[in-house]
């Protein structure tokens, strides 16, 4: 059975169209993450599943119920909001207890339950603090726990990591999944860092201007894009952009012409690409899938090092190839020196092509 | 070496300097706004005759306690003129306290929940705001005629009511603009946690909006409470006899056969008590009301 269901909803404030026909479901125990950049209508969809915002068109369900009109408190979802929204008159444990009082529990089993938060979240050294008294970070535990605490159908996160150190948001990070896993919770993140989703989701749903770009695995977002804004958004480094000309050999072969190189690209695909003969396209590739070459390996084409960044474990090679900058990852780090002439060579099962003007992905 | 050591000299001297003018400059404001207490204070315990010394005093000669005795009605000491009716100084208290502490509630009963549904749901954009905020600049006297007019149509001149309503018309506008700036520092996603958590409005507005913004309602009710305490023009001439606040007693002790000095400081001296103590419980909230809520607008 669908947990959620959101049908072709649409927001909008005034004039701005801040989400336009997202249409997305998600499964029972299911870890949704919602990433796009600053804008793109994530958090207007998450708040109006939370019911804090009016519906302008189209319908949610939660449990199979239509929840348009159902008021925030009766919709049994909760919420961790980004600006923390702590009561600033209740310590860290009134604060946690008190969606648990409101509900009506009892005495033991608020604290029991309340307990066992704070340790989950490392904050009992602050429980009897009030909010003015921790820093960013803490406050954004203790946000996360009060959503967190109360047995609710669907848990909303809205940038629940952002105002934390890296350690501590990989350190949380891990803690939400095992709860989240181990207590078969529905959760919907909010974020717009990639990173965090893929590691965390079982599913994405990106966005970008209100709209959904792509709904997919991990995985398929990373692999396969739909488009040119998902390929770009999805993996950190972001993927090579080569603009060129789409041309075709004699043989039959795909060649992308750009300024001074000639991309052989793969057979597959041949029947989309026959349109685009002559016309302008972006190739895609993400620095894992270049490589050092020899000279003489066929396909294999000269750069010159623009950069080098040693990072431990691996390395990332700036090469200037002929006017078209482009990012290699490199396992093995070795130094190399700026303006040294190399030779690389695309993994072709692994090329992205995209059309300039939709963004849409032609191979 | 020594040329620093004089151009150091010179910054000390030139520092002592700006350190004089600025204590000079504290006593002269402070001397300006402390006189009228000072004297009025200083006054209450004079005997009548000193009022008329040549050499006029600031502290008394002789104190003396009768000008309270006398004003509240009790044995005179013999210097005052005396035109007061036994017992119209405990009138006025009761009167004044009554008005003050009705009115307050019934401005704070009604601001509140104006304010914050101002605040929040902003019904009729920012007009109704504006509106009632201009009220604040009309001059109460061209309410004066009109009003009169109706509360006689009404029959209820020299009443109670008459001045219960005639204060709320003047301290509700206030009040609301202070109050209204307190729940908009309130941040909204606050109010929507608690509504998540399970929350109806009305007790979002009770448990959480109320007592966040409780400084402003401390502050606003104190405003309330004096403007009430104070006020002269609406009661000189919506009541006669029948109710007869403390400002109103106090300009009795204006006579046509004179000016009866000592009791008028006396009574003026009690008059200006609540006003003191209050402000003195509830600096904390005014220094933060003032601040936060009312700059805001």
């Amino acid at each position: 059975m669908d947990k959620l269901i959101l049908e072709n909803v649409y927001k909008n404030y005034g004039e701005v169209k801040a989400v336009r026909g997202v249409s997305f479901s998600m499964k029972d125990k299911e870890f949704i993450s919602i990433v796009g950049p600053s804008g793109c209508g994530k958090s207007s969809t998450l708040r109006m599943i939370a019911g804090l915002e009016d519906i302008t068109s189209g319908s949610i369900l939660l449990d199979s119920e239509k929840i348009n009109h159902i008021r925030a408190r009766d919709r049994d979802v909760a919420l961790a909001f980004e600006s923390y929204a702590l009561y600033p008159h209740l310590t860290v444990a009134g604060n946690l207890s008190f969606p648990l009082e409101v509900r009506g529990f009892k005495g033991e089993e608020i604290t029991e339950k309340v307990n066992s938060i704070l340790s989950l979240l490392d904050l009992e050294a602050y429980m009897n603090m009030t909010p003015t008294e921790l820093s960013g970070g803490e406050q954004q535990r203790v946000a996360l726990g009060r959503a967190l605490i109360r047995g609710a159908s669907l848990y909303l996160l809205d940038e629940p990591f952002s105002h934390l150190d890296a350690q501590q948001k990989i350190d949380l990070r891990t803690r939400v999944l095992r709860i989240q896993k181990l207590n078969g919770l529905s959760v919907i993140l909010v974020t717009h860092d990639q990173l965090e989703a893929l590691a965390m989701s079982d599913r994405i749903v990106v966005m970008n201007e209100g709209e959904i770009q792509q709904f997919g695995t991990p995985e398929e977002l990373y692999e396969e894009p739909a488009n040119l804004f998902v390929a770009d958004f999805i993996g950190e480094p972001p993927m090579n952009f080569i603009e060129g000309i789409l041309t075709r050999t004699d043989g039959g072969r795909h060649r992308l012409n750009c300024k001074e190189i000639r991309f052989p690209l793969p057979k597959r695909g041949g029947e989309k690409l026959s349109s685009y003969v002559d016309r302008k396209i972006i190739m895609g590739v993400r620095p894992q899938h270049i490589s050092l070459a020899a000279k003489d390996m066929p396909g294999a084409f000269e750069g010159v090092v623009f950069s080098y960044e040693y990072q431990g474990e691996m390395g990332y090679l700036s090469l200037d190839c002929s006017g078209e900058r482009v990012l290699i990852e490199l396992k093995h780090a070795t130094h190399y020196e700026t303006g040294a002439r190399l030779w690389c060579l695309f993994d072709d099962t692994h090329l992205y092509l995209f059309d300039p003007d939709t963004g849409e992905r032609l191979l | 070496m020594a040329k620093v050591i004089q151009t150091d000299e010179k910054r000390r001297s030139g520092r002592t300097i700006v350190r004089v003018i600025r204590y000079v400059a504290i006593v002269i404001i402070l001397a300006v706004f402390l006189f009228p207490v000072v004297f009025i204070f200083g006054g209450s315990f004079k005997t009548q005759s000193e009022f008329y010394d040549v050499a006029p005093s600031l502290f008394p000669k002789e104190p003396t306690l009768g000008n309270y005795i006398s004003a509240f009605g009790g044995e005179k000491t013999g210097t005052t003129t005396g035109f007061t009716a036994k017992g119209r100084l405990t009138k006025g208290i009761k009167d004044s306290l009554l008005i003050s502490v009705v009115v307050t509630m019934l401005t704070m009963a009604i601001a509140i929940p104006a304010s914050y549904s101002l605040a929040r749901y902003k019904p009729g954009g920012d007009q109704i705001s504006f509106f009632i905020l201009s009220i604040l600049f009309l001059p109460p006297v061209i309410g004066v005629l009109p009003l009169f007019f109706i509360f006689k149509t009404v029959g209820i001149l020299d009443t109670y009511w008459v001045l219960f309503i005639s204060h709320l018309f003047f301290d509700l506008p206030f009040c609301i603009w202070i109050t209204k700036g307190f729940f908009e520092d309130i941040p909204l996603e606050l109010e929507q946690a608690v509504m998540v958590d399970g929350f109806s409005r009305f007790r979002v507005f009770f448990k959480i909006a109320v007592p966040l913004a409780k400084s402003g309602i401390a502050v606003a009710s104190l405003f309330a409470f004096i403007f009430s305490w104070n006020e002269l023009m609406f009661s000189s001439i919506f009541t006669r006899s029948n109710v007869q606040t403390l400002p109103l007693v106090l300009q009795d002790y204006i006579g046509s056969a004179g000016i009866s000095w000592g009791e008028l400081l006396a009574v003026a001296s009690i008059a200006a008590i609540p006003g003191i103590l209050l402000a003195i419980f509830m600096q904390r909230y005014i220094v933060r009301g003032l601040t936060f809520g009312a700059v805001k607008g």
